[in-house]
């Protein structure tokens, strides 16, 4: 998905009911940030202004079996940004407002997969509202997991109804699920939107920033069943085996990856290989030639349920040249 | 043949899309208010062609059609031959 100054960028909210997802995306029409905004929403009376370009969506989730791959659209979304289109001198920035409970990966794979959205459009971030004061209800449910999962930028939201200490405790266990979202604590949704629009999440050349602290044997001390694995290593990768490596695991595991990042030194070749997935949709380029002055690093995050932290980095350490 | 991960994509044009998307509304005689999803897959089993391209036509039911070929290589034949099969 390559972001050209012509394509629409796209921010995905989502979070339970309640979390602060409408309050949210109120503060983002109505502040004064210069930008346009076009909303797609569930139900036209959430917005409390009068805004012209709200659009009512009726999720329509199709599943795109070519037999190898599976995938899920949003048909609605594809349709609804088709007609946007036309009035594309009206808006700069599309947000869409998924529902309390909705599994995120249909709308992201929409934007990864239809050709006129992605020629159209460019994901920009999934902005996920947690409520710290009730998201310990929720934890197991699967929803909430993959809300977290799918995030890029977390705002852990009513900060003012619990403790310091439940603060740290709920940023570590979130970070521990998905250690490439960024977090901030708020009252009331209140945010820079710098901070929620304009992110660029989903670029491709951009850093990981993985934390080394989630790079340790203990980082997983919560019993969660959706979890981040980071590996870091330096080495040259024989490219081959990495093709062979990630196909496998694509196929047998693709359900359970709610996403992958990574950026790959390969031997014998000066760009760096970056790539990211959404369960068995796999994006992968050259990308930028590695500096002269720059650490050849392999980084590579995977999220999701099931994952044997253990054997993905001995499946990596054996490409290894 | 093995899977290349990391390929040069074929560069899409929307006249491109929109071409297979004619084709399909005028071969399935359906309404142009009817959605048609078109997506370039890479599929990674080494059995299949590095690139299809898959189909979903919203209709109701709907129905998934596939080419094995990338959108700027099919042609009208293509599309006959995949609604046929």
């Amino acid at each position: 998905m390559m972001t050209s100054y012509s394509q629409i960028p796209v921010t995905v909210l989502t979070g339970y009911l309640g979390a602060g997802k409408t309050t949210l995306l109120n503060r983002i029409l109505t502040h004064e940030h210069g930008k346009k905004v076009a909303v797609i929403v569930n139900e036209f009376g959430e917005v409390g202004i009068d805004h012209k370009l709200v659009v009512n969506a009726d999720e329509e989730i199709f599943e795109m079996n070519n037999g190898c791959i599976c995938c899920t659209v949003r048909g609605d979304l594809i349709r609804i940004i088709t007609n946007l289109m036309r009035r594309r001198d009206k808006f700069e920035h599309l947000v869409i407002e998924t529902t309390g409970l909705a599994d995120p990966a249909p709308v992201i794979q929409t934007f990864f997969v239809d050709e006129d959205v992605s020629a159209k459009t460019s994901l920009d971030a999934v902005v996920t509202v947690v409520d710290a004061k009730h998201i310990a209800q929720h934890w197991d449910a699967e929803e909430a997991q993959e809300q977290i999962a799918f995030a890029d930028i977390i705002l852990l939201n009513k900060t003012d109804l619990v403790s310091e200490s439940e603060l740290l405790e709920l940023e570590q266990r979130i970070k521990s699920m998905n250690l490439m979202c960024k977090i901030y604590r708020t009252q009331n949704s209140e945010i820079e939107m710098d901070a929620v629009l304009g992110v660029g999440a989903f670029q491709l050349e951009r850093a990981l920033q993985i934390d080394p602290e989630f790079l340790g044997e203990d980082a997983h001390e919560h019993d969660d069943t959706v979890k981040s694995v980071a590996i870091v290593e330096a080495g040259e990768l024989y490219l081959p085996k990495v093709n062979a490596w990630i196909s496998q695991l694509l196929r047998e595991q693709g359900v359970d990856i709610f996403r992958m990042k990574g950026i790959l030194n390969i031997k014998g070749i000066d760009e760096r290989f970056v790539f990211q997935g959404v369960h068995m949709l796999f994006d992968g380029t050259r990308d930028r030639l590695w500096r002269t002055d720059e650490n050849r690093q392999n980084e590579l995050v995977f999220i999701g349920r099931n994952l044997d932290p253990a054997k993905l980095k001995a499946d990596f350490l054996a490409c290894m040249y | 043949m093995s899977i290349d991960l990391f390929p040069k994509k074929p560069a899409v044009t929307s006249a491109q899309t929109q071409q297979v998307k004619s084709w399909l509304y005028e071969i399935l005689q359906i309404d142009h208010r009817t959605v048609i999803s078109l997506s370039q897959l890479q599929c990674q089993d080494l059995n299949c062609p590095p690139i299809q391209t898959a189909i979903a036509i919203m209709t109701t039911p709907h129905r998934v059609i596939r080419i094995h070929k990338a959108i700027p290589d099919i042609t009208y034949n293509d599309v006959v031959e995949a609604i046929t099969k």
